[in-house]
């Protein structure tokens, strides 16, 4: 046991009469005695345990410590692994620090073995980067930028180059153009998204004549919402709305097929068998939507025409012969043809940017998604900058 | 012998009309390197992911650790998922999260420590293996194929397992990297006392590391120490371990 000879007060409530206090819990006991300290282990410290374990300096309230020499007795653990030899290491490093002396005892060898292993690999490991200084940081990001702009106005400008050299190979011999790939393409894009084309050009027209008729009744001019709903969707609604649809629709999925194939290097592999990837993937879904969205396109018309019929004649009453009357007193075929003249302009732009998206995707599972994003942002933003570029030609053509 | 971690009885396992595995039996002990090897198309992977739970077998039982996982029809697993580790054949890191927070995912998902201490437990691993903080902040598609398979077997090691799983280790490697790979897992046997069982083609690894090798042959397997499958009259066998690179491989063995 520890001798009297105790040199602190006898005020410390670590010191007791018995000159011997002690913290215990599932894992280890802690017995401070008059010149040192013992910790001694138990139970499991493993990585299931040392959760409850990493604060452990601070459960033992080291500055109320007496003595300053620490042993660590290792005799009575039950099962010990590297997680648990790393949490006992630093703790012994932590009291290091606050200049205790420790030292270790008891060890069985199979346990010793990991304190040993925990020692080899060695200190702390840098957890944090070091960060350089906020100007430094800023002046690297802005560089960065730079060179990711620049980079991309080369990638733009290779993609064109690589495309016009393409488009104008299979122009010269049109055996080079894929008609099967193609065809699979405009199913893709173009058949599969009738349903959801018409029915949305439908309900658009029948909307905005609701809206309209509101309005045109405090005129008493119901009869003109013929005329408004007819030549906004001939116009613009239907080309735009099919446009933004496709664009969410196929720019996606041509970013997203293209960019996992870039990723499993199948594009490698053609580039390698001297097979053009721009003739097998790009060529073949561009062509596909320059097909497939006018026909959309002139689908929606269809369907906005009779979303407007449905709602003139069904809810506010105007009868079917006067409907038609008024239609083609419009000189709907002009109306038609500003709308169509724009849908291959719109094909391009989406089919363009989501196969180039999708072609430069970098090596990683959050690049195609990424790029898949942008390549549904751009390639509608582009839509819409195109329509209004359109609006205003049309305007000054004064069509 | 030492007492079985795995065992897998009458195994079954069909893909439509196609039988995989027809009654195999399996069992794997602790403190063992099992090899498992097999022809293309033997079921190897599939052995894998039926042992590991992703897949559910035709019929038979699987027991790991003690506990049926074939009858977990939850798909509940978490009584074994930290008591093994598993090292996919690409490395299966996740690309969105650097090589230290890649091993300190298992860590932090299974036990309720500080982020900065799961993030030492994991440099330690990490160092284990090979790598060192250069690599720690790096994502997975900025690795070499052997970091990235170093930084996988960290992640396996992570929580401690008692058992690895290993699908083709030192597939890519080059022979210097493969056999670096090899002692790697001598030394983590040795100092960590698990579990290893490897699917693995490499000849060279099969004999300098494993102590018994499973050979999945007729839709069973035949299990036995490293020499007795040598010697092994199956026709298969004799051809595997008899070929040319066979033949290399023993003579350098």
């Amino acid at each position: 046991m520890e001798q009297a000879n105790n040199k602190q007060s006898t005020t410390d409530p670590l010191v007791e009469e018995n000159h011997e206090s002690s913290i215990e819990s599932e894992y280890y006991r802690f017995a401070v005695g008059a010149d040192s300290a013992r910790f001694a282990l138990r139970g499991d410290w493993t990585i299931l345990s040392v959760a409850r374990l990493e604060g452990i300096v601070d459960q033992l309230d080291i500055h109320r410590i007496p003595v300053n020499s620490i042993e660590f007795q290792c005799g009575g653990l039950q099962s010990f692994d590297l997680s648990g030899a790393w949490l006992l290491y630093r703790t012994a490093e932590q009291l290091r620090q606050q200049g205790f002396e420790t030292s270790f005892s008891g060890f069985r060898a199979e346990h010793m073995r990991f304190i040993e292993d925990a020692l080899n690999v060695e200190q702390a490991p840098v957890t944090e980067e070091v960060r350089p200084p906020l100007l430094v940081r800023l002046s690297l990001a802005y560089a960065n930028t730079v060179a990711s702009l620049l980079r991309e106005v080369r990638n733009r400008y290779l993609w064109f180059v690589s495309i016009s050299t393409s488009v104008v190979a299979t122009i010269v011999n049109p055996r080079r153009f894929r008609w099967i790939a193609t065809a699979r393409h405009i199913n893709d894009t173009g058949i599969q998204a009738i349903g959801i084309v018409a029915l949305m050009a439908f309900l658009v027209a029948m909307v905005l004549g609701f809206q309209g008729q509101t309005q045109l009744a405090r005129f008493g001019a119901q009869v003109f919402v013929i005329d408004l709903v007819s030549i906004s969707i001939l116009r613009e609604m239907g080309g735009l709305l099919t446009a933004i649809l496709v664009a969410g629709r196929s720019g996606s999925a041509f970013a997203a097929e293209i960019g996992v194939m870039k990723l499993n290097e199948e594009i490698s592999a053609m580039e390698t068998m001297g097979i053009s990837p721009y003739d097998t993937l790009i060529i073949p879904r561009i062509a596909a939507l320059l097909i497939a969205l006018p026909l959309l396109t002139f689908i929606a018309n269809i369907a906005g025409l009779l979303g407007t019929l449905a709602m003139a004649t069904l809810t506010l009453d105007i009868p079917l012969n006067l409907c038609i009357e008024r239609f083609l007193n419009l000189d709907p075929l002009a109306h038609f043809k500003v709308g169509m003249i724009k849908a291959p302009f719109f094909a391009i732009f989406i089919g363009m940017i989501g196969t180039y998206r999708g072609f430069f995707v970098e090596r990683s599972a959050d690049a195609v998604g990424r790029n898949t994003t942008r390549a549904v942002v751009e390639s509608i933003f582009m839509v819409i900058a195109v329509d209004a570029v359109f609006s205003i030609i049309f305007t000054e053509l004064g069509w | 012998m030492s007492k079985p971690l795995i065992e897998v009885k009458n195994l079954v396992n069909r893909f439509g009309p196609h039988t995989v595995h027809d009654g195999l039996n399996l069992t794997i002990f602790e403190d063992e390197i099992l090899g498992i090897v097999g022809g293309s198309g033997s079921g190897k992977s599939v052995l894998l992911r039926t042992m590991l739970g992703l897949r559910a077998p035709s019929s038979g039982e699987i027991s790991v650790f003690g506990e049926d996982i074939a009858a977990q029809q939850t798909g509940n697993l978490s009584f074994c998922q930290h008591r093994w580790g598993v090292l996919f054949q690409g490395g299966a890191l996740f690309s969105g999260l650097t090589v230290l927070e890649n091993v300190m995912a298992p860590i932090v998902e299974h036990t309720r420590i500080s982020k900065a201490f799961a993030a030492e437990l994991a440099g330690l691993k990490l160092k284990m293996v090979g790598l060192n903080e250069t690599a720690f902040h790096k994502f997975p598609a900025e690795l070499s194929g052997g970091m990235v398979k170093r930084a996988g077997l960290a992640r396996a090691l992570a929580n401690e397992p008692r058992i690895i799983f290993l699908d083709e280790p030192t597939a890519g490697l080059d022979p210097i990297g493969a056999a670096d790979f090899d002692q790697l897992i001598l030394y983590l046997r040795e100092h960590l006392k698990i579990t290893v069982v490897m699917i693995s083609h490499d000849l060279d690894s099969l004999l300098t590391i494993c102590d018994r090798l499973a050979v999945l042959v007729d839709r069973k397997v035949i299990v036995d120490r490293k020499d007795a499958i040598l010697q092994h009259p199956h026709p298969w066998i004799r051809e595997y371990f008899g070929g040319v690179r066979g033949r290399a491989a023993l003579g350098a063995a």
